[in-house]
């Protein structure tokens, strides 16, 4: 790869001190092909469930008899080896749901850790609204104009920033990314090549035409570099490692692309990823093959394909952060038609690296009605508190101020 | 008015010619290609180029012909006087978009997304329509910098129809008028209030929203000198503000707040009602912050990035003495050398994709997918979220090139909904020295050897290019750096 050669020569001014640097660092070394400021802090991968996801059978309070009086048809036994629709051990309390099996060994062998009861906590029971207040990452509608991971970004901007720096996996960029604007917002990694039956020519000829010394000329040569590297990763014909398999949906195609781009080194460092289909009112369902129900399959397919990410990424994982979030959880009672409605507190996941051997992490408020907020899982972590530990662990920035203003941040205690 | 008479005459005469025979219309609507023969020899940018890159969506060869007939100061206060400039085959282009005259109890009518997303849909598309064809460019680029500056979002709740009437009686009537009249209007605006969260303030759950922004964003500037008292402060003024289901302006005498406010050192005494917010509306018009900030906005859009102190500084005199009349500070800010001498503009994806379109006279009829097409190059017309506005300063929109690359590519090979160049009319151009004269025809200068080599090292040297030679000749100099600045 002649491009990302010189411009790691160029890069450094490093030349002769090389090889030290590789003793020093060297996992990440050929990331230096982009010479980013950010670069020792992990890539983010933010999966966002859209829709509110139901919290309590994701990560499930066997222990809490509330929870089968609430969810007369949609419960889940407690654990049993003998019942396959058992939920399966976290804690003496906390139970996984059975269709996320994939995940299981990842929470109990310290490669994940679940976070209870979460949330913002004066949210809207709009979708709308608690999206765009948590994707802000602000108190009320007032003040920020950006997100929080577009604050992050640009906090952590730099001339060399390469454009495949933040991806949104979607249409549109999602809130969490404004702020930023060379975040990219894209279907598919395949929507980066030219629109031209001679790109090479086109390719080489504009090489030839940006040759001056000012921005847009470097922006125009990261972009050719990035074009080359896009080509050669070529995703239709990629192969995860170790066996990996993703679904072809858009969680699994995004989440291999992701995994593509950080094994090419392309200079990634944030990526935000959506599942759509959470907002389970009606015949919600309780596990896979037992009937009607979209939610069981969701949550298998979301293990599945985080399970494929942590497999296919195993010589790279410990540059990466993954968090798995939604607007809210749902209803504590199931409804009349087997379903669930908007709630408030729910479930975070966080995959990383030198985490605590803690499965379930959170202070449980109950669920007895006496505790309930509005009928809903009270609160009793924010989701800043969440992030910012990440910010905090995994980044370089060393201060959340700007990331989460006007809050200060508790600590969960994540991480060793 | 015998001015509208006259083009209702040619409306109805065209129509006649070519009811439901579109193409027959186009051809009309069509302007002249640049005349070969007469070409920009130059070497550099000149002094019409530079105007008019800056005092239109882009200048193309025809138009730099016009200005040199009849000389740069006439052409300006020709532009001053927008209204006297017939626009008729611009109308004409607008006709089918049945939107844009409605009112705001109609437009709320629509109330499901995929209609609202077409209303939204038709005035993205007027918009775009506006900016390339007509002949009131100066006004237009006024248009576009105050829609920037009092920013809606299209697709917060009924702001995407209400849009259309802020579009219509807020910004289109001030753009080339007096600030405190825009600003007043804009206040009493229901896609602003409802975009600005004002529909939601009342006395008993205060929403500072629209408070906050008023002075950050459309008045003081940030570090306008105004405290969160300040914001509360307004904000209460601001309550009962509301929006009636009709879609107009209403104010709520049970919602507000109507006890004695402190606001910038101002002392609104009790009882005023709604009158509070418009006391707070002349304070913040005459405050000499709100003159040096919106000057210091108008020379980073005309003038550079990073506004020179002296101009800024002249200007917020004009605007003071003038008290803020827009056509009086836009002169002196055009007659002053600091313009003359300006350093390139870097073009924002919207202004790259109009001026593409008018450099190759390409026809856009209107369709959607010019509109989908700017919302993934990241400045979809009304498409900016927050409200700040789109950004204006170079280095914020560094990034990719691939989708202005992609764009031109598209654009040149038919790939583009909505969009079609005539690259027939191109092959006139296709003879001798062909790679300079088209060069000079988009460029409106000589090719740079670089340039010229860069694209030989492409199509070759040929005594006859055929059209596929002339689409990837126009491709190249549409990507190039020369054409991503103004």
């Amino acid at each position: 790869m002649t491009t990302s050669r010189r411009s790691f020569l160029k890069s450094a001014g490093i030349v002769g001190a090389g090889l030290f640097l590789q003793d020093l660092y060297p996992s990440w070394m050929p990331r230096l092909a982009f010479a980013q400021n950010g670069a020792s802090g992990d890539v983010i991968v933010c999966v966002f469930l859209r829709g509110g996801a139901d919290a309590l059978n994701i990560v499930v309070p066997f222990g809490d008899d509330d929870y089968y009086r609430a969810r007369p048809t949609l419960s889940l036994a407690p654990p049993d080896s003998s019942n396959n629709s058992a939920v399966l051990e976290l804690t003496d309390f906390f139970g996984l749901n059975p269709d996320m099996a994939a995940m299981h060994e990842l929470l109990t062998s310290g490669q994940m850790t679940a976070i209870h009861a979460v949330g913002a906590p004066h949210v809207s029971r709009s979708h709308f609204e608690a999206m765009d207040l948590i994707e802000r990452g602000t108190d009320g509608s007032q003040g920020a104009n950006t997100g929080w991971l577009g604050r992050y970004l640009s906090q952590t901007a730099s001339d060399t920033d390469t454009p495949l720096r933040a991806i949104g996996w979607s249409d549109s960029l999602q809130t969490s990314l404004l702020g930023y604007i060379p975040a990219t917002a894209l279907r598919s990694i395949t929507d980066y090549h030219l629109a031209s039956e001679n790109a090479e020519s086109f390719q080489a000829s504009m090489s030839q035409m940006y040759q001056s010394d000012d921005a847009l000329t470097q922006a125009a040569q990261s972009t050719i570099d990035t074009l080359n590297l896009v080509q050669q990763i070529d995703v239709d014909n990629y192969i995860a490692a170790n066996n990996a398999q993703y679904y072809e949906t858009n969680l699994g195609r995004a989440l291999k692309q992701t995994a593509a781009l950080i094994k090419a080194d392309a200079g990634l460092e944030v990526a935000c990823i959506d599942m759509g289909g959470f907002d389970t009112h009606i015949a919600q369902g309780n596990i896979v093959g037992t009937g009607i129900g979209e939610f069981p399959f969701l949550v298998k397919e979301l293990a599945d394909n985080l399970r494929a990410f942590h497999d296919d990424l195993l010589n790279h994982i410990h540059k990466v952060t993954v968090v798995v979030m939604s607007e809210f959880g749902r209803r504590v009672q199931e409804n009349g038609a087997t379903g669930t409605d908007h709630g408030h507190g729910g479930v975070m996941f966080v995959m990383s690296s030198d985490l605590q051997p803690v499965t379930v992490h959170g202070q449980w408020p109950g669920i007895n009605s006496r505790f309930l907020d509005n009928g809903d899982l009270a609160i009793t972590n924010d989701y800043r508190d969440v992030l910012s530990e990440i910010m905090l662990q995994r980044t370089t920035i060393g201060s959340v101020n700007n990331v989460f203003p006007n809050y200060r941040s508790t600590p969960i205690g994540l991480y060793r | 008015m015998t001015h509208s008479r006259r083009n209702f005459l040619k409306l109805m005469a065209l129509g006649a010619v070519a009811a439901g025979c579109s193409p027959i219309i186009d051809n009309q609507l069509q302007p002249p290609m640049p005349d070969a023969t007469n070409l920009i020899a130059a070497q550099t940018a000149t002094p019409i180029v530079h105007l008019l890159n800056r005092t239109t969506f882009g200048a193309t060869s025809t138009l730099v012909q016009d200005v040199e007939t009849v000389g740069m100061e006439t052409w300006l206060e020709q532009q001053f006087d927008y209204p006297a400039i017939d626009d008729w085959q611009m109308n004409l282009r607008l006709r089918r978009l049945d939107t844009l005259t409605m009112t705001a109890a109609d437009l709320l009518s629509f109330t499901r997304t995929p209609d609202k997303r077409y209303v939204a849909n038709e005035l993205a598309a007027a918009m775009l329509i506006k900016a390339i064809y007509s002949k009131r460019q100066f006004y237009e680029v006024l248009v576009n910098f105050w829609s920037d500056h009092f920013n809606i979002y299209h697709f917060k709740k009924t702001t995407y129809t209400l849009k259309t009437v802020d579009d219509r009686e807020v910004i289109r009537p001030h753009a080339l008028g007096n600030f405190g009249d825009m600003l007043r209007a804009s206040a009493h605006s229901p896609a602003m209030l409802v975009y600005l969260d004002n529909i939601a303030n009342e006395k008993s759950h205060p929403n500072e929203n629209y408070a906050r922004e008023i002075m950050e964003l459309h008045t003081l500037g940030v570090d306008g000198g105004y405290t969160e008292n300040d914001v509360q402060e307004v904000a209460r003024c601001f309550t009962g503000w509301s929006v009636s289901n009709r879609g107009a302006f209403e104010y709520r005498p049970e919602w507000h707040d109507d006890g004695e406010k402190q606001v910038l050192g101002h002392t609104i005494a009790a009882g005023g009602g709604k009158s509070d917010g418009d006391r707070v509306l002349e304070i913040l018009i005459n405050h000499p912050n709100t003159a040096r900030y919106l000057v210091t906005k108008l020379v980073r859009r005309f003038v550079a990035d990073d506004p020179p102190t002296p101009l800024v500084n002249d200007l917020t005199g004009t605007w003071r003495e003038s008290n803020g009349d827009i056509p009086t500070v836009m002169r002196r800010l055009l007659q002053h050398d600091l313009f003359w001498t300006a350093p390139p503009k870097f073009k924002r994806p919207l202004e790259m994709v109009i001026s593409l379109l008018r450099a190759t006279n390409a026809t856009y009829n209107g369709k959607t997918a010019l509109v989908q097409r700017l919302q993934t190059m990241g400045q979809r017309p009304f498409g900016f979220a927050t409200p700040d506005g789109y950004p204006d300063r170079a280095d914020e929109w560094r990034g990719s090139l691939v989708p202005r690359w992609n764009f031109a590519l598209d654009a040149v090979h038919g790939g583009q909904g909505g969009v079609s160049i005539p690259i027939g009319d191109w092959q006139q151009f296709a003879g001798d020295d062909a790679i300079n004269r088209l060069g000079q025809a988009i460029l409106l200068r000589d090719l740079t050897p670089q340039e010229n080599q860069a694209i030989l090292s492409v199509v070759g040297e040929k005594d006859r290019y055929n059209q596929s030679d002339i689409r990837t000749l126009l491709a190249m100099l549409l990507s190039s750096p020369a054409f991503q600045w103004r």
